[in-house]
């Protein structure tokens, strides 16, 4: 009797023990996203709603940026703790003085493409010469201006928005496109695939780590273990959106509809689908890579692009000093 | 598998096999021409529909787009906010499917918004600088350089409502320097309802879509701007959807299957006309059911008709085919108990009319008529036969009575044997042959051929051994009693009949024989020595038919055991059936072999003989021997 009573104040104890733990220790930080909602944060999403970053310590607001919005604006300003945004941009930021660090490689895979309608006989790069191209205004036109740029490539710039309006009605040649995206987009509006040419930048030399989550190094050395916590989390996240895609799903179009995007619910089901072999290798493309992991030698040819680029600044830190995950 | 079944069931089967492809055939190009006069008819209405639908959206959508085309071509570049607001409020308040309209002026003037829109029948302007600059309706006619009309989006701190909108790019006179960008916004919600209006025939529902596919009206409203044709072609397997998806936002009208609709709840068409002024595609996707309603009823009624037609058909056809063969039966019942031999059956009733079956009919029983009136005759006959048969049987036995055969009465023993026989080819013969005494040593033989057979011969034949018995008494040797007949049967003889004979004498005391012959074979005489000799032949005409002055006659001396063999010449002339004839010289050769023995045994043995050459042949001649022995003389 003694003993079962015992037992049960042990028990009782650890309960709230846990409990406050969870509940009165969960750091309240916030991640900005460089884009609308859609399935391209999914592990972000099923992190946060499944309560995976609740786990980790971590109670997380997810803000998206608009779509002319560079999130290390908000960033380097202290407005959000975390920023996510292509591996190419932190590059650029940091090399232009802002502290940031890379605390976490989500998508490893390049699936940036230049598209362009076929009847407009743009093949290759140097067909692209003068043509009206459509950008985005958010830092990551930056990979593609960078192309241009470094092969000496005028174009007539567009900015891009979230829609692929100006491109449906013939405003601009080329648009930027993510394969999980733009491309399912146009497809989505009637244009089949032999009815467009496709230029994949990884083809051109320029296929690098895309999404990745950044925050300033002075945060990352207060607290690594908080930076790491919010980088497997988020890891889980997607993990958990592989296997559960229809809960996966259910998070995304939560977020798209509360947003009113128009945005396809099938078009978000392939999204989620095409991006998921860039974030968790399925060995097929390329070699395995640890989920959230930057390779040394990613990292640079991500460099070596940039240097040439109009945008790198004289700071270019080495990858020891960028890419802190697991550190 | 058919050749057991009656004529009736047969003639059905066929004519209904037969009539029924004929039927069949009938429905198939009946219906096939139906339903594709139904079909272009009813792609014909559909398509008009929806064309009408389309045209009266573009008749508004024409006129919001030429109210701020006239209002962007009025702008000044130095219009006060008031004065905007004061166009903005013309463009909301004379256009009621306009929602709000807005002046946006380009960064590089100032980062700003002039928005008017209704409220609750008032028209209230807000002020702000949200990221207008990455939205579709300023960038789109910014970077076109053209009005355009947006794909559907939410409004957010405006009206907050999904819309569309028409933007107009102003730009200063003579240089393509960006002024602003003026706006209408029509809310989808209107558009639904005027959809919805212009669906007067209530069949099917309609939808709407943008230049680009993106569903602007639709019934299923989660749809309404997030989905476009071609995500919903993919997402619910429907590849057709795509192709006219695709012909849509190129402006194309057309009419298709659509596939199986979630709305409809069933396989439906479609039919879709562009709306000129926005490139948008107006379409209307009606169930098949609903399409097909008048096809189905003519495939109903078609079956209907094609099965009521095979009844009828099946009836008519039983009737026909029985009355037809309900006669052809009833004849057959009847031949057949006629053939079963009640010949006097009923006759059956006539069907009506005149036709192959009656006179068939009329045939059968005139056949029948006649058969029993051959039956009739054939039955005389018959009787009439019987009768001559039966007197000719008379008539055999009354000849043969007329022919002795008390032979072991005749004989006397040592002395003489006598035996004969007469075989008739016919019922009675026209041969003869008698032996009498004519005192106590003399015996009388006769042997004749009437030259006829058959009744008149046996007559005439009776009457010559009538006239000989009568005439030949003992005085008259052979010659003198032939003679004397002979002058009898000529002077009584009508008719052109004659006979042969041969009359002779045994003088049983001097052993000799003494024969006359008129026109009869001679006779053997068979020797103990096995000699068989013909007698000399003496010349002398047939008797009966004139009066022949005096035939002479001849004797032989007899030895004890002779045997005189007496024939007709139905015996030499017996004929086989190769017609060869017996012959005399085998006749003479089978006696020597016979030897003197009993005449009896001698005419039996001979017979047999005969028999043997005719094999079965009928028999042509009557065959008439009269065989006599001496045994030794009388004392």
């Amino acid at each position: 009797m003694i003993l079962r009573k015992y037992n049960l104040v042990f028990i009782l104890i650890v309960m709230i023990l846990f409990v406050s733990s969870s509940a009165f220790a969960a750091k309240s930080v916030t991640l900005l996203l460089h884009w609308l909602p859609q399935s391209q944060f999914a592990g972000y999403y099923v992190a946060k709603d499944m309560g995976i970053y609740k786990k980790y310590g971590l109670d997380v607001t997810i803000k998206h940026a608009a779509v002319n919005e560079d999130p290390f604006v908000a960033l380097v300003n202290g407005k959000v703790d975390f920023a996510v945004s292509f591996l190419a941009n932190g590059i650029i930021c940091r090399s232009n003085g802002s502290k940031i660090v890379d605390i976490g490689q989500i998508v490893n895979g390049s699936n940036t493409l230049l598209i362009s309608r076929e009847s407009s006989h743009i093949k290759k790069l140097s067909d692209i010469k003068n043509k009206k191209v459509g950008i985005w205004n958010n830092g990551v036109g930056q990979l593609f201006l960078t192309l241009f740029h470094n092969n000496n490539i005028a174009i007539k710039r567009y900015d891009q928005s979230s829609t692929m309006s100006l491109f449906l009605n013939k405003g601009i040649d080329v648009c930027s496109a993510m394969s999980y995206n733009e491309y399912h987009m146009l497809y989505y509006a009637g244009l089949d695939n032999d009815e467009l040419n496709i230029i994949k930048l990884k083809d051109l030399g320029y296929g690098v780590p895309e999404d990745a989550i950044f925050c300033l190094e002075s945060m990352w050395k207060k607290d690594s273990a908080l930076a790491k916590a919010i980088t497997d989390a988020t890891i889980q996240g997607w993990v958990y959106a592989k296997t559960h895609p229809a809960e996966a799903n259910r998070s995304v179009m939560k977020r798209v509809r509360a947003a009113k995007r128009p945005v396809s619910e099938y078009h978000m089901r392939y999204m989620l689908n095409a991006i998921m072999p860039s974030i968790i290798s399925d060995g097929k493309n390329k070699k395995y890579w640890k989920p959230g992991m930057l390779s040394k030698e990613d990292y640079n040819k991500c460099v070596s692009i940039l240097k040439k680029s109009p945008f790198i600044g004289n700071d270019v830190p080495e990858y020891e000093l960028f890419f802190k995950y697991g550190k | 598998m058919f050749y057991k079944l009656k004529i009736a069931p047969k003639l059905i089967l066929f004519l209904l096999m037969g009539c029924t492809l004929v039927l069949i055939a009938m429905s198939y190009v009946n219906y096939t021409v139906g339903k594709d006069l139904m079909y272009e008819d009813m792609v014909a209405q559909t398509t008009y529909m929806v064309s009408n639908t389309a045209n009266s959206i573009d008749t508004v959508q024409n006129g919001i787009s030429k109210v701020v085309l006239y209002a962007s071509s009025n702008y000044k570049s130095n219009y006060s906010d008031s004065q905007i607001k004061a166009m903005l409020s013309n463009i909301i308040k004379y256009n009621p499917e306009v929602q709000g309209s807005c002046f946006a002026y380009p960064p590089d003037i100032k980062k700003s918004t002039i928005y008017g829109y209704r409220k609750e029948s008032k028209i209230i302007f807000s002020e702000n600088n949200l990221d207008y600059l990455t939205s579709d309706w300023f960038t789109l006619p910014r970077d076109m350089e053209s009005p355009v009309w947006t794909d559907p989006y939410y409004d957010f701190g405006g009206s907050e409502m999904l819309m569309v909108t028409y933007s107009v790019p102003i730009y200063a006179e003579n240089s393509n320097r960006l002024l602003g960008v003026i706006t209408a916004d029509v809310a989808l919600d209107w558009i639904s309802s005027m959809l919805t209006n212009l669906n007067e025939s209530d069949s099917g529902y309609n939808f709407l879509i943008s230049n680009q596919g993106a569903i602007i009206s639709h019934p299923k409203k989660d749809w309404v701007m997030n989905e476009s044709i071609f995500s919903i072609a993919d997402s619910k397997g429907l590849p057709l959807l795509r192709e006219h998806g695709k012909n849509m936002i190129d402006g194309v009208r057309d009419f298709g299957y659509y596939g199986y609709s979630d709305v409809n709840k069933s396989n439906s068409h479609i039919a879709y006309a562009p709306i000129k002024s926005t490139g948008w595609s107006v379409a209307n996707v009606v169930s098949d059911n609903e399409l097909f309603s008048g096809i189905f009823l003519l495939n109903k009624f078609v079956i209907f008709v094609g099965f009521s037609g095979f009844l009828l058909l099946m009836i008519i056809l039983y009737l026909i085919a029985t009355s037809i063969t309900k006669p052809i039966t009833q004849l057959e019942a009847a031949a057949r108990e006629f053939a079963n031999g009640n010949l006097e059956c009923e006759r059956m009733s006539m069907p009506k009319g005149e036709n192959e079956i009656t006179s068939l009919i009329n045939e059968f029983y005139k056949m029948k008529d006649n058969i029993l009136e051959q039956i009739n005759v054939i039955k005389k006959t018959t009787a009439e036969k019987e009768r001559i048969e039966r007197e000719l049987d008379i008539a055999a036995s009354i000849q043969q009575s007329l022919i002795p055969k008390n032979f072991e009465e005749f004989n006397e023993e040592n002395i003489f044997s006598i035996y004969g026989v007469l075989n008739p080819a016919r019922a009675v013969g026209g041969d003869l042959y008698d032996f009498f005494k004519l005192s106590d040593n003399k015996v009388g033989l006769m042997i004749g051929d009437v030259s006829d057979k058959g009744v008149p011969a046996a007559l005439f034949m009776s009457v010559v051994s009538t006239v000989t018995k009568v005439l030949w008494n003992d005085g008259m040797s052979p010659s003198e009693a032939l003679t004397l007949v002979n002058k009898e049967i000529t002077r009584s003889n009508n008719t052109n009949m004659f006979v042969t004979l041969l009359f002779g004498i045994i003088d049983l005391a001097e052993a000799t024989f003494t024969y006359s012959i008129a026109g009869h074979p001679a006779p053997y005489v068979i020797s103990r020595n096995n000699s068989v000799v013909q007698v000399q032949q003496i010349k002398g005409a047939v008797a009966g038919v004139f009066d022949f002055k005096k035939y002479s006659e001849n004797t032989v001396k007899l030895n004890d055991g002779d045997v005189i063999f007496m024939f007709t010449d139905g015996v030499d002339e017996c004929m086989n059936a190769d017609n060869q004839l017996f012959g005399q010289k085998r006749l003479a050769s089978n006696l020597a072999e016979i030897g003197t023995v009993a005449p009896n045994i001698i005419v039996e043995q001979l017979v047999n003989v005969l028999k043997e050459h005719a094999g079965g042949a009928q028999q042509s001649d009557d065959i008439t021997i009269l065989c006599f022995r001496f045994e030794g003389k009388k004392v």
